[in-house]
């Protein structure tokens, strides 16, 4: 994989799986990793510092991955829908 | 596949004819000058950010999209039907979530998350660009008002934060790397689904 191409590819944590109960995420396992534009949480990502979007995305099921809102800096990208057994999470640079 | 976004873009503009729709106070407006890059000269609360979409723009298609300061509700679809398209050719099936965001069948087991992001980057800055983006924020924040303003006032509004909280409350929590959340003052998850439905509709202009 190229430099470039790593730069715009996502932050990955493969976390262990989370809790939803009700529709409500309960509190979540692992704490944030700090990604290239800002800290990457288990379903939202803050863009600190970027002048580029970041968008982030949950896995679950190993072949379906969930991509939530665009953040431009300011912003913070969240998942709108509660995803039970998240596999992994991170965070798409420059979309 | 650029014919089929002119098709929506000629659709598009039938149909603003069509209505006999006037130039809207928040569109951002180009004037006859260019800038050096060759972009036209848009005014308005989002102009810089129309500036900024068309020189990153990667197709004439979306510069055409954006030439007229504004993003009609058929050009966002036409750039969501060419994004699922680029998908579809990798055999890759998108589902567009009505509050935000979508969901990617990706197939097989095998693919890595990297390998997946690849390709989706790739359709989203070739398909998507900068359009969907712009569509979804003039629609939230049409007078391009301060996010951290915005969102602690619909927060407060929501009763999930102290009536207190200010836009450098949420500044502070935007800038501490350790909070995941605001300070919620309500249980569970009530503050998570809040927060959710300010940033899509800050300002509850969607009903």
């Amino acid at each position: 994989m190229t430099g470039p191409l790593l730069k715009r590819l996502s932050a990955v944590a493969l976390a262990g799986s989370l809790l939803a109960a009700g529709g409500a995420i309960a509190a979540p396992a692992a704490s944030a990793v700090q990604g290239a534009c800002g800290p990457i949480y288990t379903y939202s990502a803050k863009n600190n510092s970027c002048s580029y979007k970041i968008q982030h995305f949950s896995i679950t099921g190993g072949n379906t991955y969930h991509y939530g809102t665009k953040a431009s800096k300011t912003q913070t990208s969240i998942q709108l829908v509660c995803y039970p057994n998240t596999s992994g999470y991170g965070v798409l640079n420059n979309v | 596949m650029v014919t089929d976004v002119k098709r929506a873009m000629a659709a598009a503009l039938c149909v603003a004819a069509l209505a006999g729709c006037g130039p809207s106070t928040d569109r951002a407006e180009p004037r006859g000058a260019e800038t050096n890059d060759d972009a036209p000269e848009f005014t308005g609360p989002w102009a810089a950010e129309f500036v900024d979409a068309y020189q990153r723009a990667e197709s004439q298609a979306h510069r055409l999209m954006l030439a007229d300061g504004e993003i009609s509700d058929l050009e966002y679809a036409a750039v969501r039907d060419d994004f699922s398209r680029c998908l579809a050719d990798v055999g890759y099936s998108v589902t567009w979530h009505d509050r935000g965001g979508y969901s990617l069948q990706v197939g097989s087991d095998g693919a890595s998350p990297d390998h997946v992001n690849e390709i989706v980057g790739d359709c989203s800055r070739s398909s998507l660009g900068d359009i969907d983006f712009l569509y979804e924020q003039t629609a939230r924040n049409p007078q391009n008002l301060d996010e951290f303003a915005i969102m602690a006032d619909c927060l407060v509004r929501a009763g999930v934060v102290d009536p207190s909280f200010t836009a450098e409350d949420y500044q502070e929590w935007f800038d501490n790397a350790e909070d995941e959340e605001p300070p919620y003052v309500v249980p569970g998850g009530r503050g998570q689904v809040a927060f959710g439905q300010c940033s899509t509709d800050p300002l509850g202009l969607f009903g």
